[in-house]
């Protein structure tokens, strides 16, 4: 059966609009956002960064998950259960598996019984699924949860289930010793062919009638002859065509152990994101940090957010930093200007966070958010903030741009974060001048860190369209609020005063 | 009978044993590609088939075709069962050899028949359904009906069908018990498997009847329990015995030389594609060049596939650079930097003339190609050198030899020459060589480090290594078309990501 608790059915995996994964975990600081969902689990930390780095580009599919988190943070405690069942049976499974590997190519007998046990421990697992999603039954308010709870038991129904147990029981009984009937036609080389099994029957301990039978035997067919035990050979051949037999009934299996094997694995992975999502909404509102749900609209250039916030900041200082308010008004670039240490990195780093995570169907680190989707998410930050003069890096630089560039469709949504200013000022502001234009008419929505006071200056002197300047904020004191608010760039980031104050020994407020 | 090689005639496999390696082989890397395409797929057989290079415009368009041919699925699906199932009839016939038992040779021998001529009237039936377009599979068609209609063969056919449709009907009953066993010769078709299996379908309905998967007893000889069932049924049926056994031991050898060798073409040409369609898989383009009769030449985005082929397992990127040269543009000289993929370069393009005129993909993304009638390299640092003057004079008793067989379609790849001479002698003697070269008409690509050569002549495409321009000389491995200057790599970086605003829009478009 198909699970659709993260994507909705029929849902084909998009392009990959994050190819740079690595970047967006490191410049956005996903990682102790990761942590807080995974509490410890690995299992849980890959697949939750499996969801993050691959955000979505189909809107409905966003409402979807948007819906299902919604009824699983209602239900956190039946996740919990649910996740935990579930992730036990796959433990079970690879362990079992992991101990019968080890013993090497076993004899055709143990080759039975192992197949054998391995689906027992499946089927009891699907048992208690069972039990757990008819305990849970009407606690998920939502249609896609519930939809999945009657698929399942419509599926798994009573009849399947006993008629699993029922077969598993005596092949069980027969491995042990039993009778089984076989048929076959004579195949290439005169080798034996075409063998099926035409009956399986628990072996009879009426032993003393047994030999009453053979000595007047008149249940014997007519051409029905005797092998003889006696003749060693032979008597290792039956029970070798015996085994065969066996395992051919047990393959019959195979199939349902394969679906239920991929049953348990695309649930757990499933519910490890829902389950590290309710990690997280725990841990936000003990923190009493805001968190709300965005708005996904259908159109372009509508970003709007209020309240919104630097998760993993907050995370790691366990307090909410300066929240910032972004009122995108048809903008395609954002230029942000200003102080050093002034909230900028911080402020590009909560939109994008916050966009990944609503592109991803989550929730999202903000009072109230309304945003569109883009076709694409980019980071290019500068790695080391105190960056020199030095071309090695610009190469580096431009590579790494170059590279994304390769990929990019036109509509994404780019972070730079101090591009371009690893080499001169004016040839910084040259490069910069043609890649945002060449970004500005493919439809590509950027936020801009820059330095680069002369390509800033141009902008705003010559009033370019569709673009907010924007500054970290300093009050008339020369203090910093780490607010970024809208205004014309200025010609320093104050820099020199940051150096001079922590170097003479004031501290620097951070 | 007809070669999926040459058009004209067909080369036995023992004759084509008897090539000898190309000398420009090691050079191209190429003896490490073959080497790793048999270990890969297990083929040390075809070897020499790679040292059979066409050396006509014909022969390289003949066997594009037979590639062409096996792209589509459908040719591909036939002529792949057709190996596997003349593979099964050489398996029959080795393990006629192989057993002892004289009924069972001869059921052997039969299974070898019948398989065999299934195998060539499957394929024919496919190539009616699907006619190729080549003009070997076309021959081969022809080959194989005639074959099929000869009255030897008909009646063989009849004869082994007969017997063998006589022996499938053969069925037999085993009843196992843990201290008894019996059988009889009923066959009773009910499937103890069929309802669970329908059962775990969720209700949908399985009626296929699965036999066991896996032979119970795996020896090619009989068992004791097979031996005991067969006892019993020659008891009942001693005349088809008797018929099976005189027919098998009179039978004349079925299986011929020609088909194997033709069996081994066709397990080359498939070899070849999987791998390079594997490549392709992992990123890197491969195409199938456009042979032509001019001198027209573009490789885009073509590399060395040895290294691609390295650099893909180790997950590490390799540069696609373009050689491009107009019809009238008689020489291309490679200049730059030690270390800047200039090597690299001459093998990649080296090996798509050679992978053209062998009728297979080329790694390059769009290629189009003067049709080769020799390749000749020569790389510096080749061994079996001895001192400065014995090497230059090693060196120049090769290219003098070289010269004897060059005609105007000849492929000559220079690498670094005269390196042992002062640079003043070894520009005197290069430009020299590069005369001479003209005049024989070859097309010549040359890695060098005397760049003057470069200005000689407006006949001549200069290629230049590029390095990063931030004073630490960083090689990039991209090669580009533009004067060659020697020393100043002067290309900005912005451009040579081409990140200028015209290379990005129109990047940013092409989706």
């Amino acid at each position: 059966m198909q699970v659709n608790l993260l994507n909705r059915p029929g849902f084909v995996p998009a392009e990959d609009i994050a190819p740079f994964k690595n970047d967006i975990v490191a410049d956005l600081g996903i990682e102790s956002i990761l942590e807080i969902m995974a509490k410890n689990d690995n299992y849980i930390l890959t697949q939750c960064r499996n969801v993050l780095i691959n955000p979505l580009v189909d809107r409905d599919n966003i409402l979807h998950r948007q819906s299902v988190l919604r009824d699983a943070l209602r239900n956190k405690k039946t996740i919990l259960s649910l996740y935990a069942t579930v992730a036990e049976v796959v433990t079970d499974v690879s362990n079992y598996r992991a101990t019968s590997r080890k013993k090497g190519n076993p004899l055709p007998a143990v080759r039975v019984l192992n197949a054998i046990e391995q689906l027992d421990i499946l089927a009891g697992g699907l048992e208690r699924l069972k039990a757990e999603i008819v305990n849970t039954y009407g606690h998920f308010t939502g249609i896609i949860f519930r939809d999945f709870y009657d698929e399942f038991l419509k599926e798994f129904d009573t009849n399947f289930t006993t008629l699993v147990h029922e077969k598993l029981t005596l092949l069980r009984a027969i491995s042990d010793g039993g009778e089984i009937q076989i048929s076959g036609t004579i195949g290439k080389g005169l080798k034996g062919d075409g063998y099926i099994v035409n009956a399986l029957s628990e072996y009879q301990t009426k032993r003393k009638f047994d030999i009453m039978e053979s000595l007047f035997s008149t249940k014997v067919k007519k051409n029905e002859i005797r092998i003889s035990y006696d003749d060693l050979a032979l008597n290792r051949d039956c029970k070798d065509l015996a085994s065969a037999g066996l395992l051919h009934v047990a393959s019959c299996f195979d199939g349902l152990s394969i679906e239920l094997m991929r049953l348990f694995d695309t649930l757990r992975a499933q519910l490890a994101f829902y389950y590290g999502c309710c990690n997280l909404h725990s841990h936000m509102e003990n923190m009493v940090f805001p968190v709300c749900f965005p708005e996904i609209v259908d159109g372009e250039h509508a970003v709007t957010a209020d309240g919104i916030y630097d998760l993993g900041i907050a995370i790691q200082n366990m307090r909410i930093p300066t929240t910032n308010t972004i009122e995108g008004d048809d903008t395609l670039l954002y230029l942000i200007t200003g102080t050093n240490h002034g909230g900028k990195t911080t402020f590009i780093r909560s939109v994008g966070v916050s966009q990944l995570m609503a592109q991803c169907g989550m929730f999202v680190p903000a009072k109230h958010m309304t945003t569109q989707v883009f076709r694409g998410i980019y980071t290019h930050f500068v790695r080391n903030e105190d960056a020199t003069m030095s071309a090695g890096k610009l190469e580096e630089e431009l590579r790494r741009l170059s590279k994304m560039i390769d990929v990019m469709n036109p509509g994404s949504l780019i972070f730079l974060n101090e591009s371009f200013a690893t080499t001169s000022e004016r040839e910084g502001a040259g490069i910069a001048e043609d890649i945002i234009k060449a970004f500005f008419d493919n439809n590509i929505t950027v936020f801009f860190v820059t330095h680069i006071y002369t390509y800033a200056k141009k902008a705003y002197d010559e009033g370019f369209p569709r673009t907010q300047f924007l500054q970290a904020e300093r009050t008339v004191e020369g203090e910093r609020t780490y607010h970024i608010t809208s205004g014309e760039p200025s010609i320093t980031g104050y820099g020199m005063e940051l150096y001079n104050r922590v170097m003479n020994g004031e501290k620097a407020g951070i | 009978m007809i070669s999926l090689f040459l058009p004209e005639q067909m080369m036995s496999y023992e004759e084509v044993s008897q090539l000898p390696v190309p000398s420009f082989f090691r050079n191209l890397n190429l003896d490490q590609y073959v080497r790793s395409l048999c270990e890969m797929y297990d083929e040390s057989e075809l070897r020499p088939y790679f040292y059979c290079v066409s050396r006509d415009y014909a022969t390289a368009k003949y066997r594009q075709e037979v590639v062409h041919d096996l792209e589509d699925p459908e040719i591909r699906e036939a002529v792949n069962s057709f190996i596997a199932k003349v593979g099964e009839a050489v398996n029959c016939r080795q393990c006629a050899d192989s057993v002892s038992a004289t009924v069972q040779k001869c059921k052997w021998y039969v299974d070898c028949v019948n398989a065999y001529y299934q195998a060539m009237e499957d394929l024919c039936l496919a190539f009616n359904r699907k006619p190729p377009k080549s003009r070997a599979f076309y021959g081969l068609h022809q080959e194989l009906f005639h074959i099929l209609n000869t009255a030897t063969v008909k009646r063989l056919r009849a004869t082994s069908k007969t017997l063998n449709d006589e022996f499938a009907k053969f069925t037999f009953h085993l009843t196992i018990n843990k201290d008894k066993a019996s059988f009889d010769l009923a066959y009773d078709p009910a499937d103890y498997c069929g309802p669970i299996r329908t059962a775990l379908a969720h209700g949908n309905v399985v009626l296929d009847v699965i036999p066991f998967r896996d032979q119970p007893f795996p020896s090619m000889d009989l068992s004791p329990l097979e031996g005991f069932i067969l006892k019993q049924l020659e008891k009942e049926n001693r005349q088809l015995f008797l018929q099976l056994v005189a027919f098998g031991e009179r039978g004349p050898e079925v299986i011929s030389q020609e088909i194997l060798d033709i069996l081994r073409e066709l397990r080359f040409y498939l070899a070849n594609m999987r791998y390079m369609e594997r490549l392709k898989e992992g990123g890197f383009p491969i195409t199938m060049p456009l042979i032509v009769k001019d001198k027209e030449l573009y490789m885009d985005d073509c590399y060395d596939i040895v290294l691609a082929n390295r650099n893909m397992q180790e997950e590490k990127e390799v540069v696609l650079n373009d050689i491009m040269k107009a019809n009238f543009e008689k020489a291309i000289i490679v200049t730059g930097p030690n270390q800047g993929g200039k090597t690299t370069l001459a093998r990649a393009f080296g090996q798509c003339v050679y992978f053209g005129m062998m009728g297979l993909y080329v790694p390059a993304g769009v290629c189009k190609l003067p049709y080769c009638s020799g390749i000749y390299t020569h790389f510096a640092n080749e061994e079996g050198a001895d001192g400065v003057e014995g090497r230059l004079y090693n060196e120049l008793v090769r290219i003098r030899d070289m010269f004897e067989d060059l005609d105007n379609h000849s492929v000559v790849i220079l690498n670094e020459l005269f390196t042992s001479a002062p640079t003043m002698d070894s520009l005197a003697m290069s430009r020299d060589m590069m005369k001479r070269l003209m005049a024989r008409n070859a097309i010549v690509f040359y890695v060098t480090h005397t760049f003057e050569i470069a200005f000689d002549s407006d006949d001549y495409v200069s290629l230049v290594a590029t390095v990063v321009e931030d004073g630490s000389f960083r090689r990039t491995y991209r090669i580009i078309r533009k004067q060659a200057d020697g020393v100043a790599y002067a290309n900005s970086i912005a451009n040579k990501y081409k990140l200028d605003y015209s290379h990005i829009n129109y990047r940013l478009r092409k989706k």
